[in-house]
């Protein structure tokens, strides 16, 4: 705060004390002394203009208020697509597909190593060169499949070992 | 009278208001309505938004009733909307007099001893209708925010720091305001005191 204003401003309202006062009104000009002198006049003509400005129309304040007031509220147009309500369709959509997840897909089974899915070449020999003779064994004793390529047919002597 | 300086009749209308009565309130709205509009006039120099604002005041009022913490007088709350409520206004429309105010510091060095020449031809006597009308004429060259705390001061006779709790700003800026704004008439009125 400037101390210039604040000294003319409390001056000016009396609310300085007489000695400093009089000490500050050493250093204003005539004119500041005169407008001190005439201020209590301005601020009564200041204090009379503010009374004279009436409403024209008083009643008419309370009818606009009134009606404002107790008129329902009116609901917002907004558009419907907004940020946070499609932050809040985002997240539902989320907790959707999690419920859905859980309820639908199997639950977790332990995991199993790769010799149990994969079947054994348990022999691939033939007496036959121009026959491949492959038999595997299926894991857990689930049974065993014999598998030839190349022949047209299976001569009633071949045997496989 | 309450503690807060209600009368027994503003307080019962704000009781029976705060608690959604809008036929109180209505009463309310009689018994500040001119004081709104004239201190809203008186910043906004338009009759057309003094009307529409001193509506808005009461409506805003209205719905910040659960806020109104009732231990200050309901007239200081509503005036202090109103003020507001004028300044807001002339921000936002960003409208400026004709001579902004913001100039005048150029113009007069806060410690001259003397006021700047006036071309007008000094009365012989101080008429009070003359100075009304001067006085009118020189507020309104004034900025809003200049006017406001002159009449905060000069007609609502509010102290300075109740004048910078009303506006939302510093003591400095009160005192500033307040210092070119008093500088401002007492350069706009010179001619019809000097001569007294």
């Amino acid at each position: 705060m400037k101390k210039t204003e604040r000294q003319y401003n409390e001056w000016l309202d009396g609310a300085m004390s007489p000695t400093d006062s009089e000490k500050y009104e050493r250093k204003l000009g005539p004119s500041d002394h005169r407008l001190r002198h005439i201020w209590p006049e301005i601020r009564e003509a200041l204090r009379d203009h503010s009374k004279q400005i009436a409403l024209a129309h008083p009643d008419f304040v309370n009818a606009r208020v009134l009606d404002k007031i107790q008129r329902p509220p009116h609901p917002r147009h907004t558009s419907r697509i907004s940020l946070p309500r499609l932050a809040w369709l985002g997240t539902l959509l989320l907790c959707l597909f999690a419920g859905g997840a859980v309820l639908f897909l199997p639950p977790n089974t332990p995991s199993r190593s790769a010799a149990d899915f994969m079947s054994q070449v348990i022999s691939a020999r033939s007496a036959n060169p121009e026959i491949s003779a492959y038999s595997f064994q299926i894991p857990h004793g689930r049974g065993s499949v014999i598998w030839l390529d190349n022949p047209g047919y299976i001569p009633a002597d071949e045997q496989v070992q | 009278m309450d503690d807060v300086g209600h009368s027994p009749l503003e307080a019962d209308l704000l009781a029976r208001s705060r608690d959604g009565d809008t036929v109180a309130f209505d009463g309310l709205v009689t018994c500040h309505r001119n004081k709104i509009f004239s201190i809203i006039f008186q910043i906004v120099r338009n009759e057309e938004d003094a009307m529409d604002l001193t509506q808005d005041t009461f409506v805003k009022a209205w719905f910040s009733l659960a806020k109104f913490d009732g231990q200050r007088p309901f007239g200081a709350w509503i005036h202090r909307i109103a003020t507001n409520a004028a300044l807001d206004h002339f921000r936002r429309r960003q409208k400026r007099p004709q001579c902004a105010f913001d100039d005048f510091p150029m113009k007069i060095d806060a410690a001259s001893k003397t006021t700047p020449a006036s071309s007008e031809v000094p009365s012989e006597v101080m008429d009070r209708a003359e100075l009304r009308r001067r006085l009118d004429k020189a507020i309104a060259l004034l900025t809003p925010d200049h006017r406001a705390v002159i009449l905060l001061k000069e007609v609502e006779d509010l102290s300075y720091s109740e004048i910078a709790d009303q506006l939302r700003c510093s003591l400095g800026t009160v005192m500033s305001r307040l210092f070119y704004a008093r500088k401002h008439l007492q350069s706009h009125l010179s001619d019809l005191y000097e001569k007294n």
